[in-house]
């Protein structure tokens, strides 16, 4: 089939052309060889992204929703002078250390492979230790935290899991190639 | 100059640094949009999708890099090996949609059949035209190997037999990369974006497909090369269509495939973005011969060996900076990604051409067609693609609205310069 107005071959299966809509005759196509490319005539919407959430997802989201609620309270606590606030801010950043360990150890650095909760958990946590009022309280907390994200990437790269040692090493890539 | 990379590494890995080429693919995309774009293959025969499948398994373990996951680090992004081969399914949906990388283990391409034509959608983070025309290659003579064709010579094409190099899936913009003192570029200035109007989820393609013999013919009239002719048939589009006058530079964007000139097996991203540029200057009387005149020669003074390593030099330079490279991975992603945004205002069009592709003869009677199709993003509503197999070039238009307008002129000056054509699209007329 071919446009008369186009001067062009269109698709033997069409009746109007392509590019200006007029009306296709069958003349001689230019080039005859050329067969048609085939897509179907009609199409189903996108499916929807599957989004999996598993256990490791919603320790991960616990971790990024504890680390993020401390560090809110913790600068509102500072701001405020209110004690119980950063107590609270240390808590909620422990709570986020303690989370990304527990789903480190359990998920074999399945965490490594999404490193925002421990940046994020370990940001919470450095912050949290500053030093401020009446530190014990915070202090304690704090420590808890940033031992725990210390124990985690301790495990993360003594480990004898070859997989978590390179997930460890992939995140944590600062420049150049692996060695 | 870095030596060879063979023997460091081995091919195979856990995981593999993103490209210097790709970082910016990966740093843009988010949980509605990535960078993809789409090769078919128009095959004799009706696709035997078990077989097809059994052949993407042997070809994903050849491309070790192609079998991936983009995962985001610390400090950047990078590629996670999987041994889970992406599934070849019927295709049932519009073309064009985008590859998600929602963190989990979605694989970076996609498979998909319809009657006999096979397409690859394939995030560009991975590879670019020429890595993924590899895959193409080397998948197709699989399918038909397994169905039972004897191949006498593989070529160049890269056999499922045989172990990947480390040069394959080396970032080769790192092997050629020079010390720079100052990694900086200078600033772009505007250029003509054109009517950019989009509709949600539709992405349509016009192919047109005309012999190279036509279209060398067409451009030795003018002196052109066939990239240049086709660039300044766009920009005279441009031109014509735009409902107003065209008063800012028409810049089509050339990616350069940088294997051409420096020797390199990497089926990565190996590509520098060139150009051809006209400023109409409000002037609607311009004239084919006006832009070609003006255009000539362009392309390849801005794709010097010398030019196209200072470019590689500065992207690496930028990437090694110790500063930016210590700065946190979401803080690098908020920034590369607004530069990202910038730099899709920095040219009008892309006209991508990956070449000749060719298969063993013994495979090439039963490959009837091939075609390449950039993906629209967010920003860029129009791009063109294009691929020559058994001496017919196949230029791809992608568009996010239903307008054929620009299509319509393009074509008919091609047909009216002598050019046989012949125009198919992924939407009913
Ligand atoms: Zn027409």
């Amino acid at each position: 089939m071919r446009c008369r107005e186009c001067n062009i071959d269109v698709a033997d299966n069409i009746s109007c052309c392509p590019l200006c809509g007029a009306e296709v005759f069958e003349d001689t196509p230019a080039l005859p060889q050329l067969g048609d490319i085939p897509y179907p005539s009609s199409y189903q919407p996108y499916p929807k992204e599957k989004r999996t959430f598993t256990s490791f997802s919603a320790a991960k989201y616990s971790a990024r929703a504890a680390a993020a609620v401390g560090s809110v309270l913790n600068i509102a606590g500072r701001a405020a002078h209110k004690e119980p606030l950063i107590t609270a801010a240390s808590a909620m950043s422990a709570l986020s250390g303690a989370v990304s360990l527990f789903s480190c150890l359990t998920e074999k650095g399945e965490l490594m492979k999404g490193s925002m909760p421990l940046l994020i958990s370990t940001a919470a946590a450095v912050s949290c230790a500053l030093p401020h009022g009446k530190k014990h309280t915070v202090n304690r907390a704090a420590a808890v935290s940033v031992g725990a994200l210390a124990v985690m990437n301790a495990v993360a790269f003594l480990s004898d899991s070859d997989s978590m040692r390179e997930q460890y090493k992939a995140a944590f890539r600062i420049w150049g190639e692996q060695k | 100059m870095k030596q060879k990379a063979s023997g460091v590494l081995p091919a195979v890995r856990k995981w593999y640094k993103v490209d210097n080429a790709a970082n910016m693919y990966c740093f843009a995309q988010d949980k509605n949009f990535s960078r993809t774009y789409r090769n078919s293959v128009l095959l004799r025969d009706e696709i035997d999708i078990p077989v097809m499948q059994a052949a993407l398994e042997k070809t994903m373990k050849r491309f070790p890099t192609m079998s991936t996951v983009l995962r985001s680090g610390a400090f950047w992004p990078y590629l996670e090996h999987t041994s889970e081969v992406p599934e070849v399914h019927e295709e049932l949906c519009r073309p064009g949609r985008y590859i998600i990388h929602n963190g989990e283990n979605t694989p970076c391409s996609r498979f998909s059949v319809y009657k006999n034509r096979l397409s690859i959608e394939m995030f560009h983070g991975l590879a670019d035209g020429a890595g993924s025309t590899a895959f193409v290659r080397t998948l197709i003579t699989t399918y038909f190997e397994l169905k039972g064709v004897k191949v006498s010579s593989y070529g160049d094409i890269k056999n499922t037999a045989d172990e990947p190099t480390a040069d394959e899936v080396e970032d080769s913009n790192a092997r050629y990369a020079e010390p720079v003192k100052k990694a900086e570029k200078p600033k772009e200035p505007p250029v003509y974006i054109g009517e950019n109007d989009q509709i949600k989820d539709y992405t349509r393609f016009v192919f047109g497909r005309f012999p190279v013999e036509d279209v060398k013919a067409a451009g030795k009239k003018y002196g052109l090369t066939i990239t240049e002719y086709l660039c300044v048939a766009m920009i005279l589009m441009f031109i014509k269509c735009s409902p107003e006058t065209v008063s800012l530079p028409i810049k089509i964007s050339v990616p350069v495939d940088l294997r051409r000139r420096f020797p390199s097996d990497s089926v990565r991203n190996f590509v520098f973005m060139t150009d051809v540029t006209f400023n109409p200057q409000g002037r609607t009387d311009v004239t084919f011969e006006d832009i070609a005149d003006s255009v000539r020669g362009t392309a390849a003074a801005g794709a010097t060996p010398e030019k196209l390593r200072a470019a590689v030099s500065t992207n690496v330079a930028a990437e090694r900076n110790p500063i930016t490279s210590a700065v946190p991975y979401p803080v690098k992603k908020a920034v590369m990604k607004q530069s990202y945004l910038d730099m899709q205002y920095s040219y009008t069009t892309i006209l991508s051409n990956l070449g000749e592709i060719k298969f063993p003869p013994e495979i090439a009677p039963l490959v009837l067609e091939a075609d390449c199709c950039l993906n629209k993003t967010p920003f860029l509503h129009f791009g063109c693609a294009a691929v020559s197999l058994n001496g017919i070039f196949n230029l791809t238009f992608t568009s996010a609205n239903t307008n054929t307008e620009r299509e319509k002129f393009f074509f008919r000056l091609l047909s009216s310069h002598g050019i046989r054509v012949r125009v198919d699209s992924t939407e009913q007329a």
